[in-house]
């Protein structure tokens, strides 16, 4: 969690920081920056860099619930205990919506912000593009699970009698392999993000 | 803040990734254990509780023993000598206590777990899956401490 560790001070001093006067929109921007920094002390980038941190923590935190109901919940067969299984997972949904969406968002403000990086630097785009993949398999990932708990209540209303299309629901190798996809492209976003190659 | 840490070097990159890869698949861990222990009241079929433990013990506790490996790693590197800033402080606390914590919740998630086969266990569990939710709460704070390094 050290991520580039102690450049607060140093930051401060690659930022685009030339200060255009005070009454200009940008002057009062950079004004409420200092104030802002002062009180909590803590820097404004490391703000930004604190909270794509932990959406990024989020956005991976999720992916590891989904793993383990996709673990525990491979080829159950009875729709009570898939559905006790999709109500855990239903956690993770806006866990994983919010944090890719904000990892990304600050992820891009953060290059803004800083001297060092830009937004078209190597790493950062192809750090976007593995974001649409993982985002794209995820979020089918995500639609089949929608389905599979539909299928669970259906089956609910009848009993917890076993049933095998629920079972081949939740043990498709198809939606296995999204899934291993999506924690793969995070995961080499997060190996992009500590190396910054090129940068 | 010390000029000489504004740079990490390029040799510390491993070290990071090790303990920042390990703190991601702990919190994930906790945030399953914790999840799966508040929902196991409505759950009759007992699947979640086990869960909960299960994820303790098989995520949780491998994710918080990489994650302080590199913290280890990468405080050697980073060669502090005594007069460590506050944000180190914060993150070395919450990691000890936490390892407390994780212990206690394994011991009574593992006991429960035991019980649970003969009827019983559910409270141990429960207790187990709210240490949980607290250890989720303080790595929260400890990846923002890390991170935001507060002065």
């Amino acid at each position: 969690m050290n991520t580039r560790s102690g450049q607060g001070a140093a930051r401060g001093r690659r930022r685009r920081s030339q200060d255009p006067g005070v009454f200009s929109p940008d002057g009062l921007w950079k004004r409420w920056r200092r104030s802002s920094a002062y009180c909590a002390r803590v820097d404004f980038s490391d703000w930004l860099l604190a909270l794509h941190v932990l959406a990024a923590f989020a956005l991976i935190a999720a992916l590891v619930l989904f793993s383990a109901v996709m673990v525990a919940g491979w080829a159950v067969d009875r729709p009570q205990r898939a559905i006790a299984y999709s109500r855990l997972a239903a956690i993770g949904g806006p866990l994983v919506g919010a944090g890719a969406a904000l990892a990304l968002l600050l992820g891009i403000a953060l290059a803004i912000d800083l001297d060092d990086y830009q937004i078209w630097d190597a790493w950062i785009l192809i750090s976007i593009a593995l974001w649409i993949v993982g985002g794209a398999a995820g979020s089918r990932v995500g639609a089949h699970y929608t389905d599979a708990q539909e299928l669970a209540q259906r089956l609910a209303g009848g009993g917890d009698e076993t049933s095998a299309e629920l079972a081949a629901k939740l043990s498709d190798r198809r939606v296995a392999t999204l899934h291993a996809i999506t924690v793969t492209a995070f995961t080499v976003i997060l190996v992009l993000m500590i190396f910054k190659p090129g940068a | 803040m010390s000029l000489l840490a504004a740079i990490r070097p390029d040799s510390w990159n491993w070290a990071l990734l090790v303990h920042v890869a390990g703190a991601m698949i702990l919190v994930g861990g906790l945030l399953t254990a914790g999840g799966a222990a508040a929902l196991a009241r409505r759950d009759e079929t007992g699947a979640l509780i086990r869960l909960s433990f299960r994820t303790l013990a098989w995520v949780a506790l491998p994710g918080f023993i990489i994650m302080r490996a590199g913290a280890q790693w990468i405080y050697d590197k980073e060669g502090f000598t005594g007069d460590d800033p506050a944000w180190i402080g914060i993150g070395f606390g919450i990691s000890d206590l936490g390892a407390l914590l994780l212990v206690i919740a394994l011991v009574l998630g593992g006991v429960g777990l035991r019980r649970s086969r003969r009827g019983g266990g559910e409270g141990m569990l429960r207790v187990s899956g709210i240490i949980a939710l607290v250890l989720l709460a303080m790595y929260v704070v400890a990846v923002w401490a890390m991170t935001g390094k507060p002065s």
